[in-house]
């Protein structure tokens, strides 16, 4: 029994490069790394799907990164959604509180799409808004990734054309291009990739804000521009006899995210010296397919089901994460805990940092998670049609 | 040891029953419940549902299908950590229409706190705390298995406020609704929608449109359209009953408005929910009724709408359903398919969670009721077929008597979407009887059809903009705007409605103009007022004039406008605007002499209000060589003057000596007034006058004040040497006081030690000017506590009932004074402030109050002149408006929760009576309740009922205080009356206890004494009583007619001997039954009672109305 290991490139994802100002380098993320989203809907919307955490969770088994996703809908540069109760300034300062308070080793900013609906007369504000955030948030010493906002789309002609909007966001887009140049961060540009997509299926339901299928197609961009190579091509198995084991690196293999899966677990198997008739491959005792000798011989793609289930719970329990998270970084009823009617609920407010080691618990449970465990895998002899389990 | 352990622990719990023992908990059998209902005559109540089957109901709404579907939560109030958010969606089905639920369908599961549900586009919409989902059913196994996030970014500040209210307009529009602390970001791809504050939303989801309805309301927990698609809103936590939604006003509390609407119920409790009824299974006098939930009353109650104008008016009828039961809340009520009524019932001992603490355990998590309320001796209407029929068939619904049948037609048919319906659609309104007397309407509702598809007819929009019917004509207006790429000119078609012969279709008109922007639409709009303009109109006007500010208003500035020369129209929409930018074009106006005779006092007042130097320097000159304005008038501009030199630093352009020449004239006022204005520009040539006049004996009263005032504003020595003689002064304590005030706010550190030995010889009965001082110290930010180290310091002795009265005011300011009040306590050798009960304390309270206190002590004690509880509380509208009114606060606090609040004000604050402490940049502080805030100015009322307007660009420091109920209130009273009057408050509203009722009583009255009037309020049965005047005497009280007309005032006792009555000083005769008929002309009436020795009964006067008559009348309420 021997079983080897190679990797094929499967595809490529036709990147358009408008606006790539970063250089390819990889981004290097390292064990311990925070990893602090910040930004407007868009960014809160993932704390739901939680695709880019779940990939740059799987490409790293063996480093501790943890994330804390402090999105909040329709917000500006400026915090303007923050602002609660207070003077829109007031928004600002919580905005930086909140960075702070997460405590951010790299800061993935996701502005751009709420401010640009302030137009021409509102970029200069804009970049300059963007420049006090990042100044302010600088003693964090974190590393920056700026985001570019996505280019809107039109998935329904009840919905109003996004071609003159589209022009005001690529220009808001080329400005934290510049901010990013003139800092030294590094600029993911979502702009270009979304609005020149092969995949023409809608990545919004409403023209301005991802879907899930749109937050599945974006963690691919964003993690390709924060290294280039990142997950390419699924791992290809070659055995002879029906007795092998899968050992990957990561679970996870990048698809593109629409019409392919994000995460791929897919792996060819070409496996010879079978005895003829059907074979079923079994991992782990549990019935993936079964195909013909010469079908095996000549090399079959599977999907990898045991695997496909982990990367699921993976995803589930961050998003059991976020939700925890959310409850700890904003509670419901603030204006009773900590707000101007603490003096009448603010005892209950004790219950709140009781959601830290409920965070911490569920980290636990991504770490166990995200490590690829090695599968015994079987192909056994069957009689007559079979037919195919999985997808 | 063990033993001593396990008595330990199980005697906790006992111990923690025992502490809520006064708060019976009732027994949950529905049975129970069902049979304490009192319900209106010729209705019955079955349960439809109940726990286990679902719990917590908060939305529910009807499906085309007929199945019932409702929002859930056991999370609510707040989430435990640990605890799993698995709140519901349920879906109930009655398959055999007998009136009873038999299935429950867990439709969706796992979500936060969802406070709305409405189904539709092949699921639900569900409000889901931050979030509006829609979660769908896409493999028909009747459980969601997709989740959409249509929109997020509403707030969660309070999980009572959160999204709520979901509802289907008759336009396809989807409408919720937030409340008042709920900040709302929105990302649409027409922008970003924010709404800070509460508000109705109007939503179309294929479109994404997602606009602000209507602002304001703390808790618009109620939203329904009429069969004309007329909308009104209740509100769970104002007090102005039924709301008249005209599109963009701002209602009660709207976050930043200048000016609200008012409600049409005045001094109503809270209402949660709102229905119309309608329908074959209803009685005739029913139809087009408004029903809503006094939730924390008990009661499901009941409107009936009539026109008022362009408006309407809501009387309030006999209850649908009262009861004793505390845990009956109702709060959503819907007409189901077969006709019938359904009452969500919350069942719940406890409502609110910012008063009662979150884990009280007394909550209720997982009970809930759907109540049915049938029409005995009426048949239940068959449940239509409105899924999987013809389009044909769905069309005809829309006939049907039953207006839930033709709403989910309507919804049913826009599911089709317009490529299936438009052709019917022609079709149908082709093939209608223009005979049949709802032609009309049906053609109404396939207009209304048509705009839901997004596919408006042109042709039969016009045809029903000329319907011989104004509520269709109304209705037509509103739709307009959304067809305006298919109207050549839609302007002149709304331009035509501005002057149409009904008040309703104008107000449309103008409204639906704001959506045009041109100066156009604006000449057009203000032609409304060439015909009669009442408040609804006038209101609607204001909106309008500001919405298309931006267009005309540069125009007018830039000479190429001037709404078609008509003076009196440009006039009132400057004035609506009111910015800076209307003031010069206002002046021009008044100077041409082309403001309107009876608008020249607004005009001159806003110039005096907004202008900057110039302006003012205009006013200055009206008001100097104005010797034809009468000097009250010249006294306001001059005071005006002066205010905003205080507040906004703005002085007069020009000569400001010429004011010297009114220092000399017969008029005080205006001599007090000059003064006070010199003193606030600093005119030098009054220099040498303000110390004579402060200091000659013969001075009067009002022009010594305003020199004493004028001399501290100049901070000269002389002036304060001068302040320092009069403060000494003896024989009087007013001059005194004064000047020691004017001292005050020179200099607190020297003012202080002068204060304090003044204090120490003030008799007591002259404690008004006590209180002058008292007010300019606590008036000044370090003030409390520089006096506070003086009263230390010299160690003088206060007597105790003056120090008592000094702590009141003290404690009334808003902000803790802790070391001023404890020096005037030390200093009088009163005993330590009353300390907070301990539970024991407060359980053997309660027992008591549950068992020896007497409501009818209870309500004596309250209406006590020592307590003055009526002088900030309202019952029923009458009475003060300082703090929350109180006509339902039994029902809806806990006993303990009242205790608190006459012993500890500061412990818990209702929503909206938290007061803010100001600090400005004259080293000043104000305290009140903030009433409005704009970019330029926070307003606020002070513990007086006085609004006080503050510059934003003049505040330093702004904070959140505490209650302005002074503490201490209650230390005079002894235990027996502390527990007759909690006694009374636990009573107040609960059904059988001491509840308003429903019939129109005049509250308010004024009572004379000797030459003037003061304030007398009803007691809660509407009696004012015989102690409140000094037979013979006299009571006087004031009505407000919109619309004129006879109406009826029944006097009790009737044929009283020597009662007499007159109307604006005309004698009425009484008929024979005793009562009163009077025939009332638009405006404001004064009812006069002269009162003869020997009666000693209270008198209760009703207003009714007479049938027939077109009269709307109401009773002014207030202080």
């Amino acid at each position: 029994m021997r079983a080897s290991f190679a990797c094929l490139f499967g595809f490529l994802i036709a990147m358009a490069p408008t606006m790539a100002l970063a250089g390819s380098d990889p981004f290097e993320l390292k064990s311990g790394d925070r990893i602090v989203l910040v930004g407007d809907t868009m960014i809160e919307r993932d704390q739901r799907y939680g695709y880019l955490e779940t990939l740059l969770t799987l490409l790293h088994p063996d480093k501790d990164l943890t994330f804390r996703n402090l999105g909040w809908s329709g917000d500006t540069v400026a915090g303007l959604s923050r602002a609660g109760f207070d003077p829109p300034e007031a928004g600002h300062r919580r905005l930086i509180e909140q960075v702070h308070a997460a405590r951010p080793t790299v800061l993935i900013v996701g502005y751009g799409m709420a401010d640009s609906f302030d137009g021409e007369p509102g970029r200069a504000r804009f970049i300059s808004g963007l420049n006090r955030f990042l100044d302010e948030v600088a003693d964090t010493r974190a590393r920056v990734v700026l985001l570019s906002p996505i280019a809107c789309d039109r998935p329904s002609p009840a919905l109003p054309d996004p071609s003159p909007h589209n022009t005001m966001i690529e220009r808001y887009a080329r400005s934290i291009a510049e901010v990013a140049q003139s800092r030294g961060a590094r600029f993911i540009d979502l702009f270009g990739p979304t609005r020149d997509r092969e995949v023409r299926a809608p990545i919004t339901d409403d023209g301005v804000v991802p879907n899930e299928a749109g937050h599945r197609f974006l963690a691919g961009v964003i993690v390709r521009g924060l290294d280039p190579s990142a997950g390419r091509g699924g791992p290809h198995v070659e055995t002879k006899g029906p007795h092998f084991r899968i050992n990957r690196p990561t679970l996870a293999v990048l698809g593109d995210g629409t019409a392919r899966p994000l995460i791929d677990t897919s792996l060819v198997v070409k496996a010879t010296g079978l005895s003829p008739g059907r074979h079923e491959l079994r991992i782990e005792g549990r019935p993936i397919v079964s195909k013909t000798a010469e079908e095996w011989a000549a090399g079959v793609s599977v999907d990898d089901l045991p695997d496909r289930d982990r990367v699921e719970r993976l995803r589930a329990a961050i998003h059991a994460k976020n939700r925890l998270f959310f409850h700890r970084w904003r509670p419901q009823n603030i204006t009773y805990l900590f707000g101007f009617r603490k003096h009448e609920q603010g005892n209950n407010a004790v219950e709140i940092p009781r959601f830290d080691p409920l965070v911490e618990e569920q980290e636990r449970a991504i770490a166990r998670l995200r490590r690829p465990v090695g599968r015994e895998c079987e192909l056994v002899r069957v009689e007559g049609p079979t037919k195919t389990t999985g997808r | 040891m063990r033993i001593l352990l396990v008595a330990i622990i199980l005697l906790i719990p006992a111990a923690a029953r025992a502490q809520r023992a006064p708060f019976p908990i009732p027994d949950p059998d529905p049975e129970i419940e069902r049979k304490s209902f009192i319900v209106a005559d010729g209705f019955e109540v079955n349960l439809f549902a109940a726990d286990p089957a679902i719990a917590k109901p908060i939305q529910m709404n009807f499906d085309p299908a007929g199945r019932l579907w409702i929002a859930s939560s056991e999370v609510y109030p707040q989430i435990k950590p640990g605890q799993v958010a698995d709140d519901k969606i349920l879906v109930l089905e009655d398959r055999n229409g007998d009136g009873r639920s038999d299935k429950t369908s867990i439709f969706a599961r796992g979500l936060l706190i969802p406070t709305g549900v409405e189904p539709g586009d092949g699921g639900a919409y569900v409000a889901n705390s931050t979030e509006l989902l829609h979660l769908a059913d896409t493999d028909g196994d009747g459980q969601a298995d997709r989740t959409r996030v249509v929109l997020s970014g509403f707030g969660t500040e309070d999980t009572h406020h959160i999204l709520h209210t979901l509802r289907w307009g008759y336009d396809g529009a989807l409408y919720f609704n937030q409340s008042v602390y709920i900040h709302s970001h929105i990302e649409t791809p027409h922008g970003v929608r924010r709404l800070g504050g509460g508000g109705i939303w109007q939503f179309r989801p294929e479109t994404m449109q997602l606009e602000v309805f209507i602002r304001g309301l703390v808790n618009p927990w109620g939203h329904h359209f009429d069969r004309w698609g007329q909308s009104f809103a209740t509100d769970g936590a104002g007090g102005e009953g039924i709301n008249y939604c005209i599109p963009g006003a701002s209602f009660f509390w709207a976050v930043g408005a200048e000016r609200i609407f008012p409600g049409l119920n005045p001094g109503s409790p809270k209402y949660c929910g709102l229905e119309v009824v309608s329908g074959r299974a209803m009685p005739e006098s029913w139809q087009g009724n408004l029903l809503t939930n006094d939730f924390r009353g008990n009661r499901v109650c009941r409107f009936v709408l009539s026109d008022d104008g362009a408006g309407f008016a809501a009387r309030e009828q006999t209850e649908l359903i009262k009861t004793k039961h505390v845990a009956f809340r109702p709060i959503d009520i819907k007409m189901g398919p077969d006709g019938a009524i359904y009452i969500a019932d919350w069942y719940n001992p406890i409502i609110q969670h910012g008063e009662v603490d979150f884990r009280d355990p007394r909550r209720d998590h997982t009970r809930g009721r759907i109540w049915r309320v049938s029409a005995k001796g009426r048949a239940p209407v068959d449940r239509p077929k409105l899924v999987g029929v013809e389009t044909g068939a769905l069309l005809d619904e829309l006939k049907s008597p039953e207006q839930w049948t033709r709403d989910r037609a309507r919804r049913a048919l826009q599911e089709r979407g317009s490529a299936n319906v438009s052709g019917p659609l022609a079709a149908w309104v082709a093939a209608l009887d223009p005979k049949n007397l709802m032609y009309d309407h049906h053609r109404l509702e396939a207009l209304w059809t048509s705009e839901a598809v997004r596919q408006i007819d042109p042709a039969l929009l016009g045809e029903l903009l000329r319907s011989a019917d104004p509520r269709v004509r109304a209705a037509a207006v509103r739709v307009v705007p959304g067809a305006r790429e298919k109207l050549a000119d839609p302007v002149e078609m709304l331009g035509e409605r501005v002057l149409d012969e009904n008040p309703r279709v104008r107000l449309e008109a103008v409204r639906a103009l704001s959506a045009f922007p041109g100066v156009r639409s604006a000449e057009r709009a203000m032609s409304a007022l060439d015909r009669p303009v009442d408040r609804f109109l006038e209101y609607g006007l204001w909106l309008t004039a500001r919405d298309l500010a931006p267009d005309w208003l540069p125009a007018m500035q830039a000479g190429r406008f001037d709404f078609g020369g008509h003076p009196e129209r440009a006039v009132f929409a400057l004035l609506a605007v009111g910015t800076p930018e209307t003031v010069r074009p206002l002046l021009t106006l008044l100077r041409d002499g082309k403001v309107p005779r009876d608008q020249d006092p607004k005009v001159q007042d806003f110039i005096a209000t907004k202008g900057g130097p110039a302006e003012l320097g205009a006013v200055l000159d009206l008001v100097v060589r104005g010797e034809a304005i009468p000097a009250s008038r010249r006294v306001a501009l001059l005071d005006l003057l002066a205010r905003a030199s205080r507040q906004r630093k703005l002085v007069p352009a020009g000569d400001l000596a010429q004011i010297v020449s009114l220092l000399t004239g017969p008029d005080e006022a205006l001599r007090a007034s000059a003064l006070r204005a010199a003193g606030a520009w600093d005119v030098p040539a009054i220099g040498g006058r303000l110390a004579e006049l402060a200091t000659a004996a013969e001075t009067p009263r009002a022009v010594r004040a305003a020199a004493i005032e004028a001399i501290a504003q100049r901070r000269e020595v002389a002036g304060r040497q001068t302040l320092v003689e009069l403060a000494g002064r003896s024989g009087s304590t007013e001059i005194p006081s004064m000047a020691l005030a004017a001292l005050e706010g020179i200099d607190p550190a020297d003012a202080s030690p002068r204060i304090a030995a003044w204090l120490a010889r003030l008799p007591v009965d002259r404690v008004d000017d006590g209180r002058r001082v008292l007010a300019a110290v606590l008036g000044r930010r370090d003030g409390a506590s520089t006096l506070a180290r003086a009263i230390t310091m010299a160690n003088v002795a206060i007597s105790p009932d003056l120090a008592k009265l000094a702590i009141r005011q003290v404690r009334s300011s808003g902000h803790d004074e802790p070391a001023l009040v404890a020096a005037l306590s030390k200093a009088a050798k009163l005993d330590a402030a009353p300390k907070a009960l301990n539970a024991a304390e407060m359980s053997a309270l309660l027992t008591e109050v549950a068992s020896q206190g007497n409501p009818s002590r209870g309500e004596r004690i309250f209406r006590r002149k020592d307590l003055a509880c009526l002088k900030c509380h309202a019952i029923a509208g009458a009475g003060g408006q300082v703090g929350p009114g109180l006509e339902s606060i039994g029902a809806s606090a806990p006993p303990d929760y009242l205790v608190d609040s006459i012993l500890q004000p500061n412990k818990q604050v209702k929503e909206g009576y938290h007061a803010t402490a100001v600090a400005t940049d004259d080293g000043r502080i104000f305290t009140g309740i903030p009433i409005r805030k704009t970019d330029s100015e926070l307003v606020l009322r002070d513990t007086e009922g006085n609004e006080v307007t503050l510059p934003t660009g003049s505040i330093v420091e702004q904070k959140m205080a505490g209650s302005i109920m002074p503490a201490g209130l209650a230390d005079e009273l002894t235990r027996p009356e502390l527990v007759d009057l909690v006694r009374f408050l636990t009573e107040l509203g609960k059904v059988g206890g001491s509840s308003v009722g429903t019939k129109r009583v005049l509250r308010r009255w004024e009572v004379a004494e000797g030459p003037s009037w003061r304030p007398a309020y009803t007691t809660v049965a509407g009696l004012l009583p015989p102690d409140e005047w000094k037979a013979p005497g006299q009571a006087r009280t004031m009505l407000q007619a919109s619309i004129g007309g006879p109406v009826q005032l029944a006097v009790e006792p009737a044929h009283a001997s020597g009662l007499a009555f007159s109307i604006d000083g005309k004698p009425i005769t009484p008929e024979a039954d005793g009562n009163l008929r009077v025939d009332l002309k638009p405006g404001t009436h004064t009812l006069n009672v002269a009162i003869p020795a020997g009666l000693h009964e209270g008198i209760r006067v009703v207003l009714e109305e007479i049938p027939g008559s077109p009269a709307r009348v109401q009773a002014v309420l207030g202080k």
